[in-house]
């Protein structure tokens, strides 16, 4: 049984670690508080170390839905609200037709039976059982118009329908904002919720990650592969590999039925680690053995080659 | 609750030896700022928002009583969750994280009981699983704060001393004469007349820039919602359509000015203008370069003009300084640029090209930068002359990946800049 609101932060990580999301104690801290606040949480860090993984495990932990927003650019009231079923008013009409008033008709298909909720109206209005997670995913490609809404939202979890009348969440949702940093979000937004910085994880967390999630996968890569992903990062490229990129590699090595990296394999798999062209290059040439190199790789390979 | 009483404790360590702040004077801006010492917790808290407000934006009275309340959340005799449940509410960026951090560790330095052992082995595996072994807070965040701190320090003193004067409402009246002339051959009263009219300029430019197009008829999407409104009483049979046009996108500007010694006649207008700028658009972000690139952003937004001037000059330890346009681009696109700039960003580079640094670099930089922005535009104040040929090495290189080479020497200049600003406007 899960317990739908953690009663401590340790029980929380507990939580979490169950659902395979290993937090350090300063994450956890942070969760737990934006339950008890019932503060937004707002999360950055590069793509890849797993702000969208938070809603989801969360919204395990919670025993509730998952509401996902993905923002884009043009994103507007009417996509993330609601809209009005147009389709099933004008069927309503035609059947009405010669039978009722026209203003009987009117309101009555401008009611909560014609109304296609969009995810915000869905996660204030939903009803009866625990409140949902919302997660607003990639808050930074939306338009500034659209923060501005998005904080008249989350500051009440009210919405105001001209043709209905006002809705308020019973309880807020949990919810969790996400950004990866293309633009500055504003900082009304950002004083409105809890700020967390999520950054590439050291080398035990990933390790962890990389053991539970990857099923069947022997100790020795798993370390190889962490240390790889560390030294990587150490070094500049566009876009550096995130959780994610290492998940993806560590399944296409066990793929490959891979014991153990050499160079040759991983020159191989490096469209797992890098998106880019430039980065890839970058990684062929000498950064690849200067790696190898740091994680103590390189010497074999030399050996087995001669 | 004696156990954090944070000027005491500020007062034991040794810390504080790394800041180039004394520790006196630490202690005085402290006890300035955030009263006495030995207090209760809440007080303490308190007086530690208030330090932390002089330094970072966004510490609001709503953040700092949602802080407060998280306390009654974690376990407040380990200093260790104080910190993990106070930080998440009072920062909004991973920058203001950093000094949060540092300022924390100064406000309430560990003494050497057990739980602050405890709370430093905490910490210290924290920072450790969060930035690997060789973490250590960087120079540079060390700098920022003790110059925040000190400059908390002076604003506080003068505020007291002289109350702000009340500027007069300033009229748009372009001189003529004005108008046409060299930056470079002002005088010290038409200097001052010329910075009210670029103060005026700008918002003028703001406002174009800014403006939506209008709703259309002949817009691409149907507007269901407004369509079906007007057609009801036609009992439901659809006999007009309702268009809407996409609102245009906004414009972001990306101002890098070059401030070195050989751009010093022109760049205390620029800077004008970047400032005016900057206070009049959102969606405007200013540096400026000479040896190194700084980002004057939000000094420029949260000072006065003569004081943002006096800041940044601070900031920018090489004002008037040599040039090296190539290191400063490269730094700029391969650091802030990422994220700053967009196929909606256009990038507005002042400078008169005199590079004594790395061509390559330049040429990478531009590259990279023509490659992620909408245009970018050269403002060069030195094609004010006629006989002006673009020889310089750096103007050469940069030539074939600039969209429009504009002069910059004079208010006519500007103006012309703001057209070429709002027909890059229209293309978006």
């Amino acid at each position: 049984m899960k317990a739908p609101v953690a009663t401590s932060i340790d029980s929380l990580q507990e939580s979490l670690a169950e659902q395979l999301y290993f937090s350090d104690k300063a994450m956890s801290t942070t969760i737990y508080l934006a339950q008890r606040l019932k503060k937004p949480l707002f999360l950055e860090g590069e793509a890849g170390v797993g702000k969208t993984e938070v809603a989801k495990v969360m919204a395990k932990i919670l025993d509730t839905r998952l509401i996902r927003l993905q923002c884009y650019e043009g994103l507007d009231a009417n996509h993330a609200l609601y809209e009005w079923n147009y389709a099933k008013q004008m069927l309503r009409i035609k059947l009405e037709e010669g039978q009722h008033n026209r203003q009987e008709v009117e309101r009555s298909i401008f009611s909560e039976d014609y109304l296609i909720k969009r995810p915000l109206l869905e996660a204030i209005s939903y009803g009866s059982g625990n409140p949902p997670v919302l997660l607003i995913d990639e808050i930074d490609r939306a338009d500034e118009e659209f923060e501005a809404f998005l904080l008249e939202v989350l500051s009440d979890f009210q919405v105001t329908i001209p043709e209905i009348g006002t809705i308020t969440a019973v309880e807020p949702p949990f919810v969790v904002l996400t950004s990866n940093r293309t633009r500055e979000v504003h900082d009304a937004l950002k004083r409105r919720c809890l700020y967390m910085w999520i950054s590439y994880p050291a080398f035990d967390r990933e390790y962890r990650i990389v053991t539970a999630k990857v099923a069947g996968i022997n100790i020795r890569l798993a370390e190889q592969i962490c240390n790889f992903m560390k030294a990587v990062r150490d070094l500049d490229f566009y876009k550096k590999p995130g959780i994610a990129e290492t998940l993806d590699w560590a399944t296409a090595l066990m793929a490959l039925h891979c014991d153990e990296l050499d160079k040759e394999i991983v020159q191989e798999t490096l469209g797992c680690i890098f998106k880019y062209n430039e980065d890839l290059l970058l990684m062929q040439g000498d950064h690849l053995d200067d790696v190898l190199d740091r994680i103590g790789l390189i010497n074999e390979e030399r050996s087995a080659g001669l | 609750m004696t156990y954090l009483t944070g000027l005491d404790l500020l007062t034991k360590k040794g810390l504080l030896d790394s800041s180039r702040l004394e520790r006196s004077k630490t202690h005085q801006i402290i006890r300035e700022l955030g009263g006495s010492s030995q207090r209760d917790l809440a007080s303490n808290i308190l007086a530690f928002c208030r330090v932390l407000r002089t330094m970072i934006p966004g510490v609001t009275t709503g953040r700092v009583m949602d802080a407060c309340q998280s306390l009654l959340h974690v376990d407040i005799s380990n200093r260790w969750d104080i910190w993990a449940a106070l930080k998440p509410n009072l920062v909004s960026s991973k920058d203001d994280g950093d000094v949060f951090d540092m300022l924390f560790q100064m406000f309430f330095d560990p003494v050497d009981s057990e739980d602050d052992l405890i709370w430093l082995k905490n910490q210290k595996e924290y920072e450790a699983e969060l930035l690997g072994d060789d973490f250590e807070i960087p120079e540079a965040v060390r700098e920022r704060i003790s110059e925040m701190l000190s400059q908390a320090w002076d604003s506080n003193k003068t505020r007291e001393q002289s109350p702000e004067k009340e500027s007069p409402t300033p009229s748009y009246s372009p001189n003529e004469r004005l108008t046409y002339k060299d930056f470079g051959e002002f005088n010290g009263l038409e200097v001052r007349e010329m910075r009210r009219v670029i103060a005026l300029l700008a918002p003028k430019l703001a406002s174009v820039m800014s403006r939506r197009m209008k709703t259309s008829t002949k817009g691409k999407d149907i507007d269901m919602r407004r369509t079906f409104r007007s057609n009801l009483r036609y009992g439901g049979e659809i006999v007009s359509i309702k268009r809407r046009r996409r609102k245009t996108k906004k414009l972001r500007i990306a101002l890098l000015c070059d401030v070195s010694g050989s751009m010093d006649l022109y760049s205390r207008f620029l800077i004008q203008f970047m400032y005016a700028m900057g206070n009049e658009m959102t969606g405007v972000d200013s540096w400026v370069f000479s040896t190194r690139l700084t980002n004057i952003t939000k000094t420029l937004r949260n000072h006065p003009f003569e004081e943002a001037i006096k800041v940044a000059a601070r900031e920018v330890n090489d004002w008037s300084g040599g040039t090296a346009i190539g290191s400063c681009l490269w730094e700029f696109a391969n650091g802030a640029g990422k994220r700053k700039v967009s196929s909606q960003t256009v990038i507005i580079i002042v400078s008169d090209g005199w590079d004594r640094g790395n061509v390559k670099a330049l040429e990478e930089s531009m590259k990279t930068l023509k490659r992620r922005s909408l245009k970018i535009v050269w403002l060069n104040p030195l094609l004010g002359s006629p006989s002006y040929q673009p020889l310089a090495l750096g103007i050469k290189t940069v030539l074939p990946y600039i969209d429009y080479f504009l002069p910059a020497h004079n208010l006519d200049s500007l103006l012309r800049l703001s057209k070429t600003l709002q027909e890059i406007h229209s293309l978006l």
